[in-house]
């Protein structure tokens, strides 16, 4: 502790008005599987300090991994931030940070198994038990993957903030491949690209139950090889919670961070349609619409006691009653609004700047339920899993695909369809939701790699949603 | 980490069989907005991998602290996990060989010993052009030296470093609220230049001012070289991709000698190329070299690396990605497609209706074995009207088969544009293409 203040100090005393330090530990373990086989299995471990400085209105950062014979050269970065940040300095005025009341505190993860207490052989044994589950006649790819990381993260402050959080992070997945010699098919449990992901301990993984859902997935991956085309035209679509987590994420959560807005990503994943003159005017979305940015979750991925400004972690509403209320906020952004920042700041790391980041960007539950939604409609298809995904960069334009969908005629699930799709434009899309499942049905859905930044930065993010159904949806679009 | 130490550590391991991957980076980076640098960073990282093999049996890890006492514990760590593995039958042994690449300009020190100040002179510069023409400029200058180093037990020790300089601008603003992209990468930082780039992006900013809608439909396209470039990206990934070759999760599997694509088009993996970000060795410290993959519409090779290769009865390619991607499989990462003999003037006269793409936005692959993906037209779309260009468009969303398009090709551009990846840089030309399918536009409703 006593080294970092002293590199606060440094650059203090160098020139900055402001720093922040982070010193972060991070330990790793992955297992992926293949066929039965495990392909990969690494421990991993690092560790590296990245100091922010504030000169005059502009940052400069820098970072460094640390290994126990280069401590000392540490003391360099105050010089070099320093450095960078007047060198970007060209005579633009000078700005105020948000105020942040100084926290000294301490937060660790609520888990009930220490992920790292548990054998690599029982986790493989469970990755292997899932493969079993999934092999078929049809079947001729199976993956299975556990992953666990602890990080203890420093953060200090030239204002007197000394915050030591621990964040544990797990999660797991399987999925299996069919083929009939014509084409190929995919599904995956709990989720696709790797599973779900919480800030819990091993149970939450435990709880997934990957063996006893194993089966499920070999039959519906084969089941989709014979299943019909998705149809192409203009009917009601319906979104299980792990898609509709992803149209939250791209077309509410990415839209909403405040430095998107006002230009700094532009070069890279785009600009936002939701320029200022919006804020409390838009509708976003239906009546039915509320969408909320909770940090303050106990166990959901997204979840921190402080972002890395320290600045509390907070929940805001996003969109009440489908009016557009706030936006993800910083200390250099939220002053543009005259606002203070509701603390979505993070870095992914030692090495890299904070930037605005997701928390668990949540579609409130309704209270209609998947059968009512389904009863509901005369012409539809009910679709779910993340398969491809694609969206403009001032996130208007969408197309989805989805592992698996099933048609409804007459309020009745009638089929599984292969190769879904669905397209659309982000306001027309919310405003088109006439209905969303209750909280029986509404559950978190942990994201580890949501991409932003340069370098980039993959953050882990969470998003809560039920079922929620919409009117009039282009689906079955693809060539 | 000295050569001797790393030797040392490697034969003191535990294990029968060891690797050592080490990447060494130092990153500054400028990200400017309204021509204001908002973020100036320099990030000095570490990465080593130990991968061992110990009765066959596989086991990994990870540290970025390279001390020799925490490059023991990573190889320790690594024997414990592969004390959990099954063994693998296949496992070849590591590879060596006596074999060294030629020495390739993939280095510039000046890259290397960028200063902060000559990036904000270069921003200064992008806001000058701006100022002048009533735009801003957002985009990024950044310069990266890395060092590498692979070593194993079977005596194969190779280290080599790389460095880019990279700019992107894009300028926004004028009375229409046009957009305009331009870019470029370079070992050496000295041969980017500033200017052209920023008036390149200028120039495309002012002429789209006013963008009109285009219904979805079937359109003959001018796809420009940064679009074509990302095609060739995510033809790597799904479809050349060796792993899904032999997986029969590609395209290309199975179809060697086959006409793929249009005779216009040969696509060479070349490593070597100057303009290219060249790159020695790949992650197992094999040397690279150039390989055909398509030829005149022909698919011609498939890429390998020491392990596919091996049981495949084959010799590996040089396509081993470092340990950490090793499981996606080898790939091709210096992908060039064969300039044509026209230029872009011909190329459009050669279009009577059809539309002109800068480059593409968010591309996300809905059949891989199809080779079919989406995603969206960004800074710069034009509608070409009888070989010239007659307005700027409204972004448009497409939906594509890759191979389809690449069989449709009826120009080939003579100049090459290219796109940094991790450790190499597809080049390729503009290209006309008879048909492309387009699915929506990105339009405030």
């Amino acid at each position: 502790m006593e080294r970092w203040k002293r590199l606060i100090k440094k650059a203090l005393e160098a020139g900055a008005d402001y720093a922040d330090l982070r010193y972060i530990e991070n330990e790793n373990q992955g297992i992926r599987c293949k066929n039965g086989k495990i392909e990969d299995l690494n421990l991993g471990e690092d560790r590296g300090v990245g100091l922010r400085v504030w000169v005059n209105g502009s940052w400069g950062f820098a970072s460094m991994s640390l290994a126990e014979e280069n401590l000392d050269k540490a003391d360099q970065l105050s010089g070099e931030a320093v450095a960078l940040a007047r060198a970007a300095n060209k005579g633009q005025p000078p700005r105020e940070l948000a105020p942040v009341e100084p926290a000294q505190t301490e937060f660790t993860s609520e888990i009930e198994e220490d992920p790292f207490d548990i054998s690599l052989d029982e986790k493989i044994e469970l990755l292997q038990k899932a493969h079993q589950g999934m092999k078929g006649e049809k079947i001729f790819l199976t993956t299975g993957n556990i992953n666990c990381q602890k990080e203890k993260k420093l953060f200090i402050s030239s204002e007197g903030s000394e915050i030591e959080q621990t964040f544990y992070r797990t999660g797991a997945g399987i999925s299996a491949m069919s083929t009939d010699g014509k084409d190929r098919q995919i599904r995956s449990y709990p989720s696709a690209f790797g599973g779900n992901y919480a800030q819990k301990g091993f149970e939450f993984i435990r709880e997934m139950d990957l063996e006893g859902e194993a089966e499920r997935v070999r039959r519906e991956a084969e089941g989709l090889l014979t299943a019909e085309q998705c149809p192409k035209g203009e009917m009601t679509l319906i979104l299980g919670g792990c898609q509709l987590g992803l149209q939250v994420h791209e077309s509410v959560g990415h839209p909403i961070e405040l430095d998107r807005v006002l230009g700094t990503e532009a070069a890279f994943a785009g600009t936002s349609f939701l320029t200022p003159d919006n804020l409390k005017e838009l509708v976003y979305g239906s009546e039915l619409v509320n969408i909320y940015a909770d940090a303050t979750m106990p166990g959901a991925l997204g979840s921190f006691a402080y972002d890395d400004e320290g600045v509390p972690g907070q929940r805001v509403p996003i969109v009440q009653n489908g009016r557009f209320e706030n936006y993800l906020t910083s200390r250099e952004t939220a002053p543009v609004l005259k606002q203070k920042s509701n603390g979505t700041m993070r870095a992914i790391g030692w090495s890299n700047f904070p930037i605005i980041r997701m928390t668990n960007i949540n579609l409130e539950p309704g209270n209609s339920s998947l059968e009512e939604l389904i009863q509901g409609t005369e012409k539809g298809i009910l679709l779910d899993m993340i398969k491809s995904w694609s969206i403009d960069d001032k996130r208007i334009n969408f197309q989805f695909g989805t592992e698996i969908g099933w048609l409804i005629e007459d309020g009745k699930i009638r089929g599984m369809l292969r190769n879904p799709t669905y397209t659309g434009s982000t306001l027309p899309f919310w405003r088109s939701c006439d209905g969303i499942a209750g909280s029986s049905e509404w559950k978190m859905w942990g994201v580890p790699n949501c991409g932003k930044g340069e370098p980039m930065q993959a953050a882990p993010v969470g998003h809560g949603a039920s079922y929620a159904r919409f009117r009039n949806i282009k689906v079955g679009v693809s060539r | 980490m000295k050569k001797e130490e790393l030797r040392k550590l490697v034969a003191e391991s535990p294990a029968e069989h060891t690797e050592i991957f080490c990447q060494q980076t130092n990153l500054k980076l400028s990200r400017f907005a309204e021509s204001i640098i908002h973020q100036n960073i320099s990030q000095e990282t570490a990465n080593l991998t130990v991968v061992v093999h110990d009765q066959k049996r596989k086991g990994s890890a990870n540290t970025t602290d390279l001390s020799p006492s925490s490059v023991r514990q990573a190889i320790e760590r690594a024997h414990k996990a592969a004390s959990y593995q099954k063994p693998d039958p296949d496992f070849p042994g590591l590879p060596f060989t006596e074999e060294i690449a030629p020495e390739l300009p993939s280095y510039s020190q000046k890259t290397a010993n960028c200063s902060p100040e000559k990036r904000a002179e270069g921003i200064a510069e992008i806001r000058r052009i701006g100022e002048r023409e009533g735009f801003k400029g957002f985009g990024t200058f950044s310069t990266q030296a890395n060092k590498y180093i692979s070593i194993n037990s079977s005596g194969n020790y190779r280290e080599w470093m790389t460095s880019q300089a990279f700019l992107k601008v894009l300028y926004m603003g004028g009375p229409g609220g046009g957009e305009g992209f331009a870019q470029d990468v370079q070992v050496n930082v000295d041969d980017l230049n500033v200017s052209e780039v920023a008036e390149k992006a200028a120039k495309k900013c002012a002429a789209t001012q006013e963008r009109e809608t285009l219904q979805p439909g079937e359109y003959t396209v001018i796809l420009e070289p940064l679009a074509v470039c990302e095609l060739l990206g995510y033809l790597s990934f799904i479809g050349f991709n060796g792993l899904a070759c032999n997986e029969g999760r590609s395209f290309f599997t199975g179809k060697i000698g086959e006409q793929v694509m249009a005779e216009k088009i040969s696509i060479i993996d070349d490593p070597y190329d100057e303009n290219g970000l060249p790159f020695p060795y790949d992650g197992e410290g094999m040397p690279k070299r150039p390989i055909p993959l398509v030829e005149e519409g022909i698919y011609k090779n498939y890429v390998y690396d020491h392990y596919l290769a091996q049981k495949e009865d084959r010799k590996s390619t040089g396509h081993a990605l470092p340990p950490v991607f090793r499981t996606y499989g080898p790939m091709p990462t210096h992908l060039k497609m064969r300039p044509g003999k026209e230029t872009n003037d011909q190329l459009l006269q050669k279009v009577e209706k059809g539309v002109l793409v800068t480059r593409f936005h968010y591309v996300g692959v809905i059949h891989p074995q199809k080779t079919i993906i989406t995603g969206l037209t960004r800074d710069g779309t034009f509608w070409i009207k009888n070989g010239k260009v007659d307005h700027a468009l409204k972004n448009l969303r497409f939906t594509q088969n890759i191979i389809e398009a690449l069989k449709k090709v009826v120009g080939v551009g003579d100049s090459l544009g290219k796109m940094p990846f991790q450790m190499g840089a597809p080049q390729s030309p503009a290209l006309v293409i008879d048909g492309f399918n387009f699915t929506g536009v990105s339009e405030m409703e």
